[in-house]
């Protein structure tokens, strides 16, 4: 029987053997060899004196059971097997085999390293919530339950990764979101064989309806209120361990163009920012390619005094437009890339550098002309304002096919990639929704969540794009009672 | 009898609207007025009321047609009317007069590009430019994206329409004196003219079985017929009172010729935006009739769409080879309207009597 229990013990050691931090420490108790078998990087050294060896020296009488319903630990468990126990153990827990007993036991005592919480970096607002998910489930679990408390709320857990298991958590309100979303979404999940998931941007394409196409099919956010405010719209969230965004679908292509901040700010400045910004992002795909098409083929579209207005500023430069318009299209890139890359301080200085210093050299020089610059200048802008990182990148590529379009045909070639992109669109699905709701399949009533914003009132019904179970917010027959003058 | 499709594939009624209206506008509206113009003169416009007024009873005629048999869509109704034989020629009637409409859409189209925009460009890169898009749209489309580009078009070319007005700065309405002036004989030969342009709405013989609400199809095809026989009769009026008669009688593109005078602050020559512009317009027109011929070529070889799809864009663009001068292409759109006329303006009334005639014989038979 000794034996039996020291091969044990030496099973364990043997699978964690190439870990220098691998520790196994025995105690004599009572006469009986207790081992306790931890990584040390991994667990919090106060934790395992106080809780688990000075108890276990205090014991009169010691075995397995009995410790594991008296530890002062939370999560313990029995293990029954070694290979069970060294996967606890490369965890952080710690492991326990008492001489002359089968089974051992586990005692978490893991202590994660975490960043402390901070502000949003890629979506910062104005007004409203500042605080960010970190890389930490656990503590993105605890800062939605915090903003959730509705007691629908479901937070499933999966494991995703044959090699390297992640935890991940499917959240959403059980009587709004859609069943058929959520059945979708966990099997999905479920049928993902992949040996290894880094981070949540990833598991999103891998839940990709389409693959072969430019535009994001799932909104990754870093914002807890972002989050909070799409599950009780009926939308579905994915948390992944080790990730501090979190996915939410299905989306819609303007679901991409509207942040939390036109929720909290009054409906008229609302509704006027999201038309900014709809205009700028309009602006940013087309304005480029339209002066290509419009300086190479049609200057007769423009009226004389603007003409000459550009005749003047292009008279010094040597190439076609298109050639003109790339190489500036490609600067802006350039100099974006490389602010992103370095750090904050040196890239704001870039950004000055590069937009003044170079943009005044290229004219100078005669490399391009001042409308360009400003058109180029503007274009960027415009693709800055998407309030989605991803989409923010789609718009400045989506510009290089339609220039090069523009360059070939004119404007009947930006028309041509205007009814590209409409197909396109029209084709794309998020988790088998269609992409392009609700405009198409038009739906009016969703109109105020999608490019308008209403007076808080109008709001009495959750978006049928979601297809809530549950779309009731509130009466509204109550919200639009009129009072007397004295009432 | 072909299958129905399942809820999944079928749109909500008042998408109807939008198929018939943009199916019917297409090209002829750019320059249906001269048409119409050298047969009726100045009474043009009432050619075009009439024969919106004979398509909304050609619409009451279809959609009675079509509600009455439990066939609901014209190729299994001409199998079921004519049998197997007789019906299949029938059936490939229907899809030669697609492919010959869709052929001549992209003709006239790249043709009033070229002659506008773009003098060197050659026919054939035009067409094959327009010919791959519908194969792209649609290879993996379906139904509801024909439904859905149908839809979202509309709204982004139907502000042209506020464009129109414009001429009226320099209207001379004595021009659409005296009123009915021209004979019986002048205003049928204006309301034949009109086809072309009118065609489209029998569309709906195909698009029927794909409506959820079948009892609302009739209301909104009305309507976009409706739409439509509003809008030509408007650019009619405004094409007679802006032109001086002499003028009109050789505009070829006289919607557009009347663009030229309109003037933004920063945009001048504005047909040189229409005419990109209206490929969006055509854009559903191209994916209908392309899409009806996938239909017709599943019914006529049992082929599955995806692959008729390309064995019809090919056929289309070979046959639009074979054209090069404006005379020739002007010809063949004679034809197809000629041929339209007699497909969607004549024979709904007789298929209508036809299959009551049959339902009748075999429920007596039984």
């Amino acid at each position: 029987m000794w034996f039996s229990k020291k091969n044990r013990v030496d099973e364990v050691v043997k699978q964690l053997a190439h870990s220098p931090d691998f520790m196994c420490r025995r105690i004599e108790c009572k006469g009986k060899a207790v081992s306790v078998l931890f990584l040390s990087n991994l667990i919090n050294h106060a934790h395992l004196q106080q809780n688990v060896l000075a108890f276990i020296h205090e014991q009169e009488h010691i075995s397995i059971e009995q410790l594991a319903r008296c530890l002062p630990i939370g999560a313990v468990s029995i293990c029954e097997t070694e290979k069970e126990m060294a996967s606890y153990i490369r965890d952080g827990w710690a492991g326990i085999y008492i001489e002359k007993e089968k089974r051992g036991l586990v005692v978490n005592i893991a202590e994660k390293v975490e960043r402390s919480l901070e502000k949003a970096e890629t979506e910062s607002l104005v007004l409203g919530p500042k605080m960010s998910f970190t890389e930490s489930i656990d503590t993105n679990i605890r800062i939605l339950r915090q903003n959730i408390t509705d007691q629908k709320l479901v937070t499933e857990k999966m494991t995703i990764g044959v090699r390297n298991p992640l935890d991940v958590r499917v959240v959403y309100i059980e009587d709004i979101a859609d069943q058929t979303n959520v059945q979708t979404v966990k099997q999905r999940l479920t049928e993902l064989q992949i040996d290894e998931v880094i981070d949540s941007s990833i598991l999103a394409q891998l839940l990709d309806d389409h693959a072969y196409t430019i535009f994001p099919q799932y909104l990754l956010t870093e914002l807890p209120d972002r989050l909070a405010y799409s599950l009780m719209k009926g939308r579905i969230g994915i948390f992944v361990d080790r990730s501090p965004t979190v996915i939410i679908c299905p989306t819609t292509f303007f679901s991409f163009f509207e942040t939390t901040e036109d929720v909290y700010l009054r409906w008229t400045m609302s509704t006027v920012l999201r038309a900014v910004r709809m205009l700028g992002i309009f602006a940013s795909i087309f304005l480029s390619p339209l002066y290509v098409a419009v300086i190479t083929y049609h200057y007769e579209v423009i009226p004389s005094a603007l003409l000459l207005t550009i005749g003047e500023s292009r008279s010094r430069v040597p190439f076609p437009p298109v050639i003109e318009a790339l190489f500036l299209e490609f600067m802006i890139e350039l100099l974006r890339e490389a602010g992103a890359r370095l750090p904050t301080k040196v890239g704001q200085t870039m950004g000055i550098v590069g937009g003044i210093v170079l943009g005044q050299a290229a004219v100078e020089a005669g490399f391009t002309s001042n409308v360009l610059i400003i058109i180029v200048a503007l274009s960027a802008l415009g693709s800055f304002t998407a309030p989605s990182y991803e989409m923010g990148a789609t718009i400045r590529i989506l510009r290089f096919p339609i220039i090069l379009l523009a360059a070939l045909w004119g404007l009947i070639g930006i028309f041509i990639g205007v009814s590209l992109l409409l197909i396109h669109l029209l084709k794309l699905t998020s988790l088998g929704r269609p992409y392009l709701s609700p405009m198409y399949p038009f739906r009016f009533a969703d109109m105020k969540y999608a490019l308008i914003r209403l007076p808080i009132k109008f709001y009495n019904e959750r978006p049928k794009t979601n297809r809530p179970q549950n779309s009731r917010r509130f009466s509204w027959r109550e919200a639009m009672k009129r009072k007397d003058l004295d009432e | 009898m072909m299958k129905t499709p399942n809820e999944r594939l079928s749109v909500n009624a008042y998408l109807v609207f939008f198929l018939v209206h943009t199916a019917q506008i297409g090209l002829g509206i750019v320059g249906v007025q001269r048409v119409i113009f050298v047969e009726a003169r100045q009474d043009a416009w009432i050619a075009v009321l009439i024969s919106g007024l004979w398509i909304h009873l050609i619409v009451f005629v279809i959609c009675q047609t079509l509600k009455s048999s439990e066939h609901d869509n014209i190729f299994s109704l001409h199998t079921f009317v004519y049998g197997r034989v007789l019906g299949w020629i029938m059936n490939a009637a229907v899809v030669v007069y697609f492919l010959m409409a869709y052929t001549s859409i992209l003709l006239g189209y790249v043709e009033m590009a070229l002659t506008w925009m773009y003098p060197d460009f050659p026919l054939w890169g035009g067409a094959l430019i327009l010919v791959l898009l519908t194969v792209y749209a649609l290879y993996g489309g379906g139904f509801r994206l024909v439904a859905g580009v149908s839809f979202l078009t509309f709204f982004m070319a139907i502000w042209i329409v506020v464009v129109v007005f414009q001429p009226l700065k320099y209207a001379e309405w004595i021009h659409l004196l005296p009123i009915l002036e021209a004979t019986p004989k002048q205003m049928m030969n204006g309301v034949l003219k009109t086809s072309y342009t009118m065609l489209g709405f029998e569309v709906l013989y195909i698009i029927y079985p794909f409506v959820k609400e079948k009892e609302r199809v009739h209301r909104y095809a009305q309507l976009g017929v409706l739409l439509t026989t509003f809008l030509v009769a408007i650019v009619t009026v405004i094409a007679i009172v802006f032109f001086s008669p002499k003028q009109l009688d050789v505009t070829i593109w006289a919607s557009l010729s009347m663009f030229t005078i309109v003037k933004f602050p920063f945009i001048e020559r504005f047909e040189y935006i229409v005419i990109p512009l209206w490929l969006l317009v055509i854009l559903p027109n191209l994916l209908l009739f392309m899409w009806a011929m996938t239909r017709g070529g599943k019914a006529l070889f049992h082929i599955k769409q995806k692959y008729g799809l390309f064995i019809f864009a090919c056929l289309s663009f070979f046959v639009a080879m074979m054209f090069e001068k404006r005379a020739t292409i002007n010809e063949f759109i004679d034809q197809v309207g000629w041929y339209g006329f007699w497909l969607s303006f004549v024979y709904p009334f007789f298929l209508y009597v036809f299959v009551r005639m049959k339902t009748w014989a075999k429920g007596s038979a039984k």
